[in-house]
Parts: structure tokens; C-alpha cells; sequence
């Protein structure tokens, strides 16, 4: 009976750290849309210092979830975030509205998708 | 390559970690749960041992799921017998008194030069010796020959033997195994007179045993090597 209660422990532990897994990635994916979206109306607006403002809000975020989500996420998925952000802080700083709304509707897609990899959706599983 | 060294010795120490937790039968004959178990957690150690892109919880993460299901069907193939006949199947005679059961050899998928093959490796070269032979649940095959052609023992020859005694190691590699020591009820000062009659230190004993009856064995660290 030990180890059937070893193994139920231990499922149980795994099952709970997924749910963590998909529910901080989300939080953290969710937050950064938002600061996104955010910078992306004020570039539409022509308030780039306000865009920058929400890009490094964003980048902040980024980097204040970085360790963790370094762990749970392909790394390539996070370097293409780190440095669409980076891209997106150039853009404001330059004030390219084309550019940066289009870099902007693409990171939020990349944000998007990272959030739905960890759901146990049918189409994630099979 | 630093972070590929740092997860491949992560992976090695997690591996061995779980193969030890499932048990001894791993390292043994496996079981099909187990043979897939095996094949397993190596091909998913393997992935972010390989990749350093991958997150290292994308292997341990299966691995440890694996452990867990390992350990779960096999408490539930200990408590139940059907679950156990479910998961690993059951034995399937492949010869009766001394008589090849084609149709069984049919649906185990054994052909008759495999079950020949397998005696011979067990030293049997007659199959008119063979009473019974057994297609386990492991892939083994077992031979049980006539009672007139197995060897005889002791009883057969009537000859009268001394009881089997179980030696305890209480020195190995020259530390002391208290445990054990205690198991013999003797005391550390009893082993290390039996040593000093053979001119030995604690130090420089590969191996000392001690049997109920008092018989010892020594094996001396500089012995060994020459």
C-alpha cells in the first residue's frame, strides 16, 4: 500500500504543479496583453511616450516572471518574446506606428498561443 | 554546454532515483509494464538531455508521471490478482508431460526452434526429459524435467548434510556493518580477536563473515587484488 499511496502522492503533486504551470502562464500572458494592448492604443493615438511607458511596464513584467517562466516555457519561446519587446521599445523610441503595431499584433499572438500550449486541450494533446 | 552537463547529470541522478523507486524487478526480468517503463523514461530523459532549449521539467515532468503509474499498477497488480492477469497476462504451457502443445505455441507466437533454443540454453538437448514447459509472463521460458532425469540431491543419496547457515558480512571494504553485527550477536572485540588470530586489521578486510554456528570468512583488501 505504500507505494500506491507514493504514486497517488506523487500524481497528485504533478497534477497540482501543472495547474500551477498553466494557470501562472496564463496570469503572467494575460497581464502582458494587456500592457500590450495598452501601448498599441496609444500608438494608434500617436502618444508614443505613453507606448513606451507600457513597453517597459511590459518588459518589467516580463522580467519579474522571467526565472519561473524560464522554467516551464521552451526557451526560444521566451527569447522571441524578450526581444520582440525590445523591438517594440525601438520602435516607440522612433516613433515607427506601422511597425510597431504590427511587431505589437504578432507578440500578442506569441502571448496568446504560449497561454493555450498549456491548457490540456484536445488539439494541444493529440 | 555548460547547462547540457548540469542536465544530463540532473537526468542521470533523477533516472536513478526512479529506477530505485520502482523496484528491484526492474533490473531483473521485466514484466510488459515494466519493459515499457524501461524503454520509457530512457527516451524521455534523452529529449532535454539533447536540447538544451527544451525546459528540463519538459523530461522530468513525464519521467515522474511514468514513476507514478509505475508504482500505482503495481501495488493494484499486487492487491488483485485479476488486474495482475489483466496487465501482465498469465502463463501459457507450452509442453505437458513431455508433449509439445502446438496450439498454445500457435498463440504464444513461440516457434518450435525458439522453444528449442530456450531448453538448450538450460543445458537440455533431450526434449523427452522435459515434463513441463512454461512460457512465464516475463518472456522466460521455465523447464521442469521428469522427476527421473533431475539431478539428485542430498536426500535422494540419503547422505546427511549440515543445515544451510546464511553468512552476515560485518566488515566489507573494511568498514563495519553494525546492523549486521548486531544480527550475529556477537560483539565488535569477538571480530576483531578472529582478526588478530589471522594477523589482519579492520582496515584491510575486502570481507569478513560470520555464520550462527561461529564460522567465519576472510578476505583480505591485498589478497584480492594479487
Amino acid at each position: 500500500m505504500k507505494r500506491f499511496w507514493l504514486g497517488a502522492v506523487l500524481l497528485a503533486v504533478l497534477f497540482g504543479f501543472c495547474l500551477f504551470a498553466m494557470l501562472y502562464t496564463a496570469r503572467c500572458t494575460e497581464t502582458m496583453q494587456d500592457y500590450l494592448l495598452s501601448a498599441e492604443q496609444a500608438a494608434e493615438k500617436e502618444d508614443f511616450s505613453s507606448a513606451a511607458k507600457q513597453i517597459a511596464a511590459a518588459q518589467e513584467e516580463w522580467k519579474t516572471h522571467g526565472r519561473i517562466l524560464g522554467a516551464l516555457l521552451r526557451h526560444d519561446e521566451a527569447d522571441c518574446v524578450e526581444s520582440d519587446l525590445a523591438s517594440l521599445a525601438q520602435y516607440a523610441d522612433f516613433r515607427d506606428a506601422l511597425d510597431f503595431s504590427a511587431v505589437c499584433a504578432g507578440l500578442r499572438q506569441k502571448l496568446r498561443h504560449i497561454k493555450d500550449m498549456e491548457c490540456p486541450k484536445i488539439e494541444n494533446i493529440l | 554546454m555548460f547547462v547540457s552537463l548540469i542536465r544530463a547529470v540532473i537526468l542521470y541522478a533523477a533516472l536513478i532515483i526512479v529506477v530505485r523507486l520502482m523496484g528491484k524487478r526492474q533490473l531483473g526480468e521485466l514484466e510488459p509494464s515494466e519493459f515499457v517503463v524501461a524503454i520509457l523514461i530512457a527516451d524521455l530523459a534523452s529529449v532535454p538531455m539533447q536540447d538544451s532549449g527544451i525546459p528540463l521539467l519538459c523530461g522530468l515532468i513525464p519521467i515522474l508521471t511514468v514513476l507514478s503509474a509505475e508504482l500505482l499498477l503495481s501495488a493494484l497488480s499486487f492487491r488483485s490478482v485479476r488486474f495482475r492477469r489483466l496487465l501482465c497476462g498469465k502463463p501459457v504451457i507450452l509442453m505437458e508431460n513431455g508433449k509439445i502443445l502446438y496450439g498454445n505455441l500457435k498463440k504464444t507466437r513461440v516457434t518450435v526452434n525458439e522453444l528449442v533454443e530456450h531448453l538448450r540454453e538450460k543445458g537440455i538437448t533431450e526434449l523427452s526429459t522435459v515434463q513441463y514447459a512454461i512460457l512465464e509472463t516475463d518472456g522466460q521460458i521455465s523447464a521442469l524435467l521428469y522427476p527421473k532425469y533431475t539431478p539428485a540431491c542430498a536426500k535422494d543419496a540419503a547422505v546427511k548434510t549440515d543445515p544451510l547457515e546464511l553468512p552476515v558480512a560485518v566488515l566489507c571494504d573494511g568498514a563495519w556493518q553494525e546492523d549486521n553485527l548486531r544480527q550475529t550477536g556477537r560483539s565488535r572485540t569477538w571480530v576483531q580477536a578472529q582478526l588478530d588470530a589471522n594477523g589482519c586489521r579492520a582496515e584491510d578486510v575486502l570481507l569478513f563473515t560470520v555464520c550462527p554456528s561461529g564460522k567465519t570468512y576472510l578476505a583480505r583488501k591485498k589478497e584480492a587484488d594479487a
